[in-house]
């Protein structure tokens, strides 16, 4: 299958560029400065906790707000002041907004109609989405009468009907329960790949985001706390903030000795890192992911470095994994446990355990200010 | 591959043409507005202080100095009031019963005290007339009592018929959704049943009580066909601006007449709004109905109660009807038809007339008040709060004054309409828009906001918004607009009591004249036809709602599994 337009020269080639946006409503800034490049043909993920200003941005982009500062840039032509009916972007709500009243085949060829495409190419490609989002059966159906899923997916033909350079999608999944979120993820990850559009996706769900995302773009409070791939995002968080919305970490305030040897001291415990990044004395941050820390339910410490005293506070079964809270020093700390790992037997309800930290595990945060986004890719 | 779709450009202008559309629509209402209900009541402000040498307060003192106009004031003020007292207890009671008393035959009583709500607000007059006036059946021929109904006492049963079904339409949701707890737990602590009336069925009930006062008291001291038909010699507010205007020719005092009126008559309706959001508001959702208690020998009195206000209605329409269809009333009473034929009263000509002003009225109101309420309510253009607010005055204004402004208005230049259907339309348009953008304005409020943006999103013109979501999506809401305007055209008296013509005859106004003329058979006669145009259009609508469907579920779709 030819991967152009067959009608001529690929016409949704363009780069989105954000610069410098802001929004504010009143005297809250809901966007703040946000930098954003986004290359044709990639799913980008807004990722944040609610009102941290990811659905604004959204809105932005798609011409329902005005920027207050900056500008939106797409293919080489400033939109900011463009309203949505002149920008060619799709959008799939998150209540679905479909027309109630007329059928899935109407709906879908609403925008094809307003572009006044003669008949028979409206049916044509309305047909060619029905196939694409799987509805051929419900054509003539209205959206009362469907499920939750065929609404979405609904939702996202009508948008992707006018062949939109890019498709923007707030929280679509957000009102499904969960089996079908999953199910409906997979579907609209191979309508992108197959149409090869630009997608940008806000949501609120980091698993959604690191399944889904080409890139991921963490925000809290109105600002870019981080851009980049969702394993680098995992692995690499700038800030305890990101470290602790996208997976779970523990956090631990330290203190910083460069040394040589590169050394944390979290109260009297001294721990062993493996490097410290720049400028990196005096108090900071450290963060570690509970399935990469250790317990164990023994009298003495384990072998290899950054072993704690700990006291176990309570143990959570949550199926796969066993959830041990323990407190060292007053600081809470999750340790993630495979379930088959741990017999109930082992642990003997012992209440003084030893956990370590592995240094190679461990996330420094230098307490600087936050808001510079970097792009690591 | 879903390619090969059409490629449009970011930048085609279309949209621009959508600006420009929704904004000359924003100014057309705008004007309209202004034209055909601010103009006017600003014609009536001038009148009132128009003097040879410029502004001048004489008529005012005039009016403060004739005893005779100014008495008017006064007499407004203490049948309002009276009327108020009598409606209110009346129909607290009515509206009690009903909803807490279980009774049989429920339905019934309800869908008979709406009855005065499409008849003319005078055929209670009229059958008070029949009944006790001069030639009345109880006082001159079955007790033969030389007392007869004319006078303020007239006006005030009048009214009190006229104005029941509003009240009742206000204080029964408020009495229905009560919490039973409340009064379980009353009981557990053995409160008597007069101790939790007054504790906490009255409190529970005050904003609908206070909303349903003020109500009350605006349509009655704006009414003009009561007063008019039995008041005789006793000349209110409203029926003062009619003799000054047809009577005397004294522009200037009828529009110091009615400005007067506007102070109470606006007052009432403030205060009505006021406490009326507050009933809706304070009606939350109740926990379960709750059914007074009561003995055999409560329900009994109950249903006695009822069944006479109910029978009291009946009367009049009863008594509305036999005076239609009997030779001469009180001697004669062989059946005949003769007084259906509305010889002296052109003929069937003013009923048409009345039907085709009140149809065009009520459609064009239909469908603008759902173009204003969606521009309202989704374009938000600057300034949409002042266009609301002009085409919420009508609602406050008494139809009398609004009659005179159009006759100030548009009798000279720039507009000049007065004597034809025209005038009659777009007074009855305007004057009832309020009623029309309310409903609108309710149904658009339940629609999901994101359907707005979806059609912004796909490039949809400002027409197809309209014609193919709005219109669709808000048609039982239209309908509903439409019958109402068409009722209350019909049955509107006190404006268009100015606007007839030689060319322009209305029902309401022939009714009148055929009263004033002692025609009192035919006036009967014709009161019946209207009611039965009414009842038509009614059950059409009925059925046309039927046949066509109802309106579709547009709140936010529930996710079903799947």
């Amino acid at each position: 299958m030819p991967a152009k337009n067959p009608d001529g020269p690929d016409t949704r080639r363009g780069t989105l560029e954000l610069k410098g946006v802001s929004k504010t409503f009143g005297r809250v800034w809901a966007v703040r400065d946000v930098d954003l490049g986004v290359p044709q043909g990639e799913l980008v993920c807004l990722l944040g906790p609610s009102g941290c200003g990811k659905t604004t941005l959204l809105r932005l982009i798609a011409g329902f707000e005005r920027p207050t500062r900056g500008s939106i840039v797409y293919n080489g032509e400033a939109i900011e002041t463009l309203p949505p009916q002149a920008r060619n972007f799709g959008i799939v709500f998150q209540s679905y907004a479909l027309f109630p009243h007329l059928t899935v085949a109407q709906n879908i060829a609403f925008g094809l109609e307003n572009l006044r495409m003669p008949r028979p190419q409206v049916q044509a490609r309305v047909h060619e989405l029905l196939r694409l989002t799987d509805l051929s059966e419900s054509a003539g159906k209205r959206p009362p009468e469907l499920s939750g899923g065929q609404q979405q997916r609904t939702a996202i033909a009508r948008a992707l009907a006018p062949n939109p350079d890019i498709l923007l999608l707030d929280e679509p999944l957000s009102a499904l329960d969960a089996r079908i979120r999953v199910r409906l993820r997979g579907e609209i990850r191979r309508i992108q790949r197959e149409l090869r559009i630009t997608m940008i996706y806000v949501t609120h769900d980091q698993e959604e985001a690191l399944s889904l995302a080409d890139r991921v773009v963490v925000m809290e409070a109105g600002l870019v706390r981080q851009v980049g791939l969702p394993a680098e995002i995992y692995h690499s968080p700038r800030d305890p903030f990101v470290a602790d919305f996208v997976g779970a970490a523990n956090i631990l305030p330290c203190r910083l000795d460069p040394g040589p040897p590169p050394t944390a001291w979290f109260g009297r415990h001294r721990l062993s890192l493996l490097e410290i990044p720049e400028a990196g004395s005096g108090p900071a941050t450290l963060g570690i992911r509970p399935e990469r820390a250790r317990v164990l339910f023994e009298e003495a410490a384990g072998t290899g470095p950054n072993w704690l005293p700990a006291r176990v506070e309570g143990i959570t079964f949550l199926g796969a994994i066993v959830r041990v809270h323990a407190e060292v020093d007053g600081c809470p700390v999750q340790v993630d446990v495979a379930q088959h790992l741990l017999d109930a037997g082992l642990t003997g309800g012992r209440s003084l355990v030893w956990i370590q930290l592995p240094p190679e595990a461990l996330m420094v945060f230098p307490t600087a200010t936050p808001g510079d986004a970097s792009d690591s890719t | 591959m879903v390619a090969g779709g059409p490629a449009v450009r970011s930048g085609a202008r279309p949209w621009v043409a959508d600006r420009v559309a929704t904004t000359a629509t924003v100014l057309a209402f705008a004007l309209g507005l202004t034209a055909f209900v601010l103009y006017p009541l600003v014609e009536i402000l001038r009148r009132s202080i128009e003097g040879p040498t410029g502004a001048t307060l004489r008529h005012y003192t005039a009016f403060l100095g004739t005893p005779q106009v100014f008495a008017a004031l006064g007499r407004s003020l203490w049948i309002a009031s009276l009327s108020t007292v009598l409606t209110i207890l009346l129909a607290f009671t009515f509206a009690y019963v009903m909803a807490r008393v279980p009774l049989p035959g429920r339905g019934v009583y309800a869908r008979v005290a709406l009855l005065p709500l499409i008849s003319p607000s005078f055929v209670q007059a009229l059958a008070l007339i029949f009944l006790f006036g001069r030639n009345g059946l109880i006082t001159r021929h079955l007790l033969d009592v030389s007392w007869s109904i004319y006078g303020w006492h007239g006006i005030v049963i009048s009214e009190v018929f006229y104005c029941f079904p509003h009240a009742f339409l206000v204080l029964e949701p408020a009495l229905r959704a009560v919490d039973a707890r409340l009064y379980e737990a009353a009981a557990s602590l053995r409160t008597p049943w007069w101790r939790a009336f007054l504790r906490i069925t009255l409190p529970e009930a005050r904003y609908a009580l206070a909303s349903a006062s003020f109500l009350v008291f605006n349509l009655v001291i704006t009414d003009f066909g009561n007063p008019v038909i039995i008041g005789g010699n006793y000349s209110v507010l409203a029926t003062e601006i009619y003799t000054q205007v047809i009577g005397l020719q004294n522009f200037a005092m009828a529009s110091v007449v009615s400005v007067v009126l506007l102070g109470p008559a606006v007052a009432a309706f403030l205060l009505d709004n006021y406490f009326g959001q507050r009933a809706i508001a304070s009606i939350g959702g109740a926990a379960r109905p709750y059914t007074v208690p009561v003995g055999r020998l409560g329900r009994v009195l109950a249903a006695g109660f009822v069944g006479m206000v109910t029978a009291g209605i009946l009367l009049v329409y009863g008594t509305i009807l036999a005076a239609s269809l009997v030779r001469i009333w009180g001697y004669d009473f062989g059946l005949t038809l003769t007084h259906y034929r509305f010889d002296t009263a052109g003929g069937y000509g003013s009923i048409w007339i009345s039907v085709a002003v009140s149809g065009v009225a009520a459609v064009v109101g239909g469908l603008a008040t759902l173009v204003l309420a969606y521009l309202v309510e989704r374009r938000r253009p600057a300034g949409a709060w002042v266009l609301t607010l002009l085409a919420l005055v009508p609602a406050a204004v008494p139809g009398t004054v609004m009659g005179l402004g159009y006759v100030l208005a548009f009798n000279k230049l720039p507009l000049i309409l007065t004597g034809t259907a025209t005038i009659v339309v777009l007074n009855h348009l305007f004057r009832f828009f309020p009623l029309g953008l309310l409903t609108s304005r309710t149904r658009l409020k339940q629609l999901d906001p994101a359907l707005e943006e979806a059609c912004q999103s796909l490039r949809t013109p400002l027409w197809r918004i309209l014609a193919r979501v709005i219109f669709p999506l808000a048609r039982p809401a239209v309908a509903a607009s439409i019958v109402y305007i068409f009722i209350r055209s019909m049955v509107t008296l006190s404006a268009v009591i100015f606007l007839v013509s030689p060319d322009i005859s209305l029902a309401a106004v022939s009714i009148m004249l055929l009263v004033n003329d002692g025609k009192l058979n035919a006036a009967a006669a014709m009161s019946v036809v209207v009611v039965l145009v009414i009842l038509v259009v009614l059950a059409f609508a009925e059925l046309l709602g039927r046949t066509i469907g109802g309106g579709h579920q547009s709140e936010h779709p529930e996710p079903r599994a799947g």
